[in-house]
């Protein structure tokens, strides 16, 4: 399978950015810093695509991987008391600036996506924003059909519940 | 399975939202360019490895305190049931006991044969005087 070409990367790139920012919990550096390891570990061959799904649908697992590595050795170094002012295990949230720019219903959105469980977050996310299957969602997340269903109906109903009201 | 088939027309609030959502993100996407070439944020090896031997000095010292812990500790050796005496025998030891300890002879200030054998034994002066 030949290596992935930096254009390819580059026409998924607005995807990408969308789904590092949902794995990063909306904080926009660290969405950025995941993204340039990612395509840095693509474009040098430290990951390569074998073409048992769509290159989007594999890119996205490897911003997930890389995504949840980070915020693990994040978690080690909090540990070992370094940036231990810094804890960042639980998501960044954007500058007011960033947040005063945006819409009230994409605000409303994503402060209940945030108080979501993490897989549930990742699923709706990868239906609705990114407009993947659920099979495909739950190839992105490494989990089963059937789990990847069941996060999606329970992912909805809160998402309901905090958008609309009960 | 199809996300299609997921979908119900209750989704459409949360589908605009997304929609909303995804063009904010794009709007405020950076160059593609621009991420590559960005300069990995900068790490501090020094205080992460002090952390990690700190860390790693603190489990050694655990382990080695659960290790003596756990090593079996030698039991007192038992004294033999034979040499046993119990503790309130010296109540039973009166004033004048060696009197009743052994049998009187006449003629004699002291018993001829004492019950536990401690008194003396006659002698032959003794046992000449007796009729």
């Amino acid at each position: 399978m030949p290596r992935v070409q930096a254009e390819e990367l580059e026409a998924l790139h607005p995807s990408s950015y969308g789904w590092a920012l949902g794995c990063c919990g909306y904080d926009r550096e660290e969405a950025q810093d995941v993204l340039q390891a990612v395509y840095v570990k693509v474009l040098e061959g430290g990951a390569r695509f074998d073409g048992a799904s769509t290159l989007k649908t594999w890119l996205f697992a490897v911003i997930r991987r890389t995504a949840a590595e980070r915020r693990r050795r994040r978690w080690m170094r909090a540990l070992a008391f370094d940036r231990w002012r810094q804890r960042s295990v639980a998501p960044a949230l954007p500058d007011p600036e960033q947040e005063a720019h945006g819409a009230e219903s994409a605000r409303r959105l994503r402060a209940a996506l945030r108080a979501l469980p993490r897989r549930q977050r990742e699923i709706v996310h990868l239906v609705f924003y990114q407009d993947l299957s659920l099979d495909d969602a739950a190839r992105v997340s490494g989990i089963s059909a059937g789990s990847a269903r069941t996060h999606y109906h329970r992912a909805k109903a809160r998402l309901r519940a905090i958008l609309v009201g009960p | 399975m199809s996300d299609r088939d997921e979908r119900d027309p209750h989704d459409d609030a949360l589908r605009r939202a997304f929609s909303e959502l995804r063009r904010q993100d794009a709007a405020g996407a950076p160059d593609f360019h621009g991420v590559v070439a960005r300069t990995p944020p900068v790490r501090r090896p020094g205080r992460a490895r002090l952390g990690q031997a700190l860390a790693a000095a603190a489990l050694a010292v655990a382990f080695l305190v659960g290790l003596l812990a756990r090593r079996p500790r030698p039991e007192p050796a038992l004294p033999s049931i034979a040499a046993w005496t119990a503790p309130t025998d010296f109540l039973l030891r009166t004033p004048g006991g060696e009197l009743l300890s052994g049998v009187p002879r006449i003629g004699s200030d002291r018993p001829l044969v004492t019950l536990d054998g401690a008194a003396g034994a006659p002698d032959s002066r003794e046992r000449t005087a007796s009729p």
